[in-house]
């Protein structure tokens, strides 16, 4: 060290100092990035948390709805003691079954549906072999057509305002988001909806070609959920208006 | 003067920590190995000083020219999809900051020996 002369020193230092001025400021940079982002995970976590707690809160309002709605149709049933009123609560049972707002059980039929089987490789991302959205809703769809009274997918009722997106690797059905293997539960004649979902080269032929596992079952008491968020219309409203002419050409405008 | 080096170090932390944002997690690693090079930078510095060999353009641009380098070899590495590249560079500059390490230990051990012996001459001679 002492070897080293007084310029040489001189030298080293300035060029040091600003060295050691860009170093502090990476440290800094990286200190932020320990600092800074950790808390942000705290925060992703306290997000969970919080979904957790509002899945609960829905978890139980559901449950209150469902208690409401029995209410109500007691009420229907006892205010409803004559018989012109006991027509119109017949009715009016009638529509809430067709609207999926009372839980339905008859003879029917379980449909489960995973996924393929057939081994690919994960890098090429064939998505021949994955259920889809959009075969649920096929498959909805042949319910319904094979005579199915009552649809339920996952525990989801199936009613006419239901939807069914794909949402990632999940499917969301009725805005809530179902896991594989996919249960079809249909209340219906059993034999007519067996033999109409196994229609030769049908889309359980295609399926099936694919390799995909599909369970077809009987059920003397097929169950079928009520639908846990009634439909609302805020914009459509019932009218007494006739149906507007159909202009020539079948144009809509 | 030791002193003027520490303070620029507090000074750019400081500077950075107070006034600019922070960065994103993933550019953290190549932060990392930019301040890897530029440590190997100063103790490579270190070490042509105590061996007399030290010039001052050789040491301000490797700092500099490391630094980014480092930073920019990793990246391109990751964009290649060069797994875990990164840890290439951390190993092959950590290998340079322990040599030049046990350069400057061994140079600063024979300073010191030189420095003894001279002195028992002195009293040898003296007594």
């Amino acid at each position: 060290m002492t070897a080293t002369p007084a310029s040489g020193r001189e030298r080293w230092l300035l060029p040091l100092s600003g060295m050691l001025l860009v170093m502090g400021g990476l440290l800094g940079v990286q200190y932020h990035t320990w600092t800074k982002y950790d808390p942000s995970q705290w925060q992703r976590g306290d997000a969970g948390k919080l979904l957790r707690g509002q899945q609960v809160r829905l978890d139980q309002q559901k449950e209150e709805i469902g208690q409401l709605r029995a209410q109500l149709t007691r009420y229907e049933n006892e205010a409803t003691s004559g018989s012109l009123s006991g027509v119109i609560n017949e009715e009016l049972q009638k529509s809430k079954m067709a609207l999926g707002l009372v839980p339905l059980e008859g003879k029917g039929i379980t449909l489960e549906l995973g996924d393929s089987a057939t081994q690919v490789k994960k890098d090429f991302g064939d998505s021949s072999f994955v259920v889809h959205d959009f075969d649920l809703l096929q498959l909805t769809n042949l319910l319904w057509a094979s005579g199915a009274e009552a649809v339920s997918l996952n525990g989801q009722r199936i009613v006419s305002g239901s939807a069914i997106v794909c949402s990632g690797p999940l499917v969301q059905v009725n805005h809530e988001t179902i896991p594989v293997p996919f249960v079809f539960t249909a209340v219906g004649d059993p034999d007519t909806l067996l033999s109409g979902l196994n229609m030769p080269n049908g889309l359980l032929d295609m399926l099936r070609g694919y390799g995909f596992r599909i369970k077809l079952a009987r059920q003397d008491k097929a169950y079928v959920p009520a639908i846990a968020v009634a439909p609302r219309f805020r914009f459509a409203h019932p009218t007494r208006a006739k149906a507007p002419e159909p202009v020539p050409g079948g144009a809509v405008q | 003067m030791i002193v003027l080096p520490i303070l620029s170090l507090l000074l750019g932390f400081l500077i950075v920590f107070r006034f600019l944002p922070a960065l994103p997690p993933p550019l953290a690693n190549y932060v990392g190995l930019a301040i890897l090079a530029g440590f190997d930078a100063i103790i490579g510095g270190l070490r042509a000083r105590l061996e007399g060999k030290f010039d001052e353009a050789i040491f301000v641009s490797g700092f500099f020219v490391n630094m980014v380098l480092a930073g920019v070899l990793a990246y391109l590495g990751d964009k290649l999809n060069v797994q875990d590249f990164y840890l290439a560079v951390a190993v092959a500059l950590g290998i340079r900051i322990f040599n030049n390490l046990g350069r400057i230990r061994g140079l600063l051990v024979t300073h010191r020996e030189a420095a003894r012996d001279a002195a028992q001459a002195s009293s040898a001679r003296g007594s």
